[in-house]
C-alpha cells in the first residue's frame, strides 16, 4: 500500500499542491482473483482542499480515479508557511486527512 | 370574437404545460440542476452524464479549455489529466471518460482562491476521448482529447 504523501510549493504567485492519498479506490467492477467475487466498491467521494483554514477546492471523484489517487490544485496568494491540508471521504464513510506546509 | 380572451387562454394552457413537466421531473430549473451535489457520477452512458453535468446550459467547444494528458498511455490505470482555463468566471471544471462504464471521473468546485486548474489520474478501459468542461453561471466550455491506451485499466 502505497503512503500518503504531500508537497506545497510556491510556483510564481500561485501555491502549488500536489498530494498522493494512500487507497485502493475499488470500482465494484473487479473480481477476486482467488474468489471470483467481486470486490465491493470502495473509492473516495470528496476531497476537501483547505487553504489555511479556508477551504478552497472541493473535488468529486467516481470511481474511474486511479488508485492511491494523485490530485494536483493550485491556490492563488498562497505564500511561504501557509498551511494546506486535504480531507478526504470515501464511499464507505471513511475518512482521513493530510497536510502540509508552503515551502 | 374576444381577441384578448382567446390569448389568455392559450397562455393559460402553455403555463399548465410547462408546470406539468416540471411537476413531473421533466424540467427541471437550470440551477437547481447544475448545483445539484455529485450529479452525472452515476450516469453510465457518456450522454447522459453529460447532459447532468451541464445542467441544460448552453455548451461551447473552446480552444480555451486547456486539456493536458499522454497521447498515448502504456497503463490505463493511471493516466495524467490536467485541466485549466483562463475563462472568466469559472465555477467547476469537470473530466469525463468518453468510454469507461461510468464516464464522469472528476469534479473540481472552485472556490474562492483556487485557480481554475486541477490535475488526477484517472482509470481508462480502453482508448477513448477525454472530455474537460469548464462551468460559469450561464455556459459550459467544452473541449475534447483523444488518449490511446495500451494497456486498459480496468475502470
Amino acid at each position: 500500500m502505497a503512503t500518503n504523501r504531500i508537497r506545497a510549493r510556491m510556483d510564481g504567485d500561485a501555491a502549488a499542491v500536489k498530494a498522493i492519498i494512500a487507497h485502493p479506490m475499488e470500482t465494484g467492477r473487479r473480481r477476486d482473483s482467488a474468489t471470483g467475487k467481486l470486490i465491493p466498491e470502495h473509492y473516495i467521494t470528496e476531497v476537501l482542499c483547505v487553504h489555511n483554514g479556508k477551504t478552497v477546492l472541493t473535488a468529486q471523484w467516481g470511481p474511474a480515479v486511479s488508485r492511491n489517487p494523485y490530485l494536483s490544485f493550485r491556490v492563488r496568494g498562497g505564500k511561504p508557511g501557509d498551511r494546506v491540508e486535504l480531507r478526504w471521504t470515501d464511499s464507505r464513510g471513511e475518512s482521513g486527512s493530510l497536510s502540509a506546509t508552503v515551502d | 370574437m374576444d381577441r384578448g380572451r382567446r390569448k389568455l387562454l392559450e397562455g393559460g394552457l402553455a403555463l399548465g404545460t410547462a408546470g406539468v413537466a416540471m411537476a413531473c421531473g421533466l424540467v427541471v430549473p437550470r440551477r437547481a440542476r447544475a448545483s445539484t451535489p455529485r450529479a452525472g457520477f452515476q450516469a453510465t452512458a457518456f450522454d447522459q452524464a453529460l447532459s447532468e453535468v451541464t445542467g441544460g446550459l448552453a455548451v461551447e467547444d473552446s480552444a480555451r479549455v486547456q486539456i493536458e494528458a499522454p497521447e498515448v498511455a502504456e497503463s490505463g490505470a493511471q493516466v495524467p489529466v490536467t485541466v485549466s482555463t483562463d475563462i472568466e468566471g469559472a465555477e467547476s471544471l469537470c473530466i469525463l471518460v468518453q468510454k469507461n462504464p461510468r464516464p464522469l471521473a472528476a469534479r473540481f468546485v472552485l472556490g474562492p482562491g483556487a485557480e481554475a486548474y486541477g490535475a488526477v489520474r484517472v482509470k481508462m478501459g480502453e482508448s477513448s476521448t477525454v472530455v474537460a468542461t469548464v462551468h460559469t453561471p450561464g455556459k459550459v466550455y467544452l473541449a475534447r482529447r483523444e488518449i490511446k491506451v495500451t494497456v486498459g485499466g480496468c475502470a
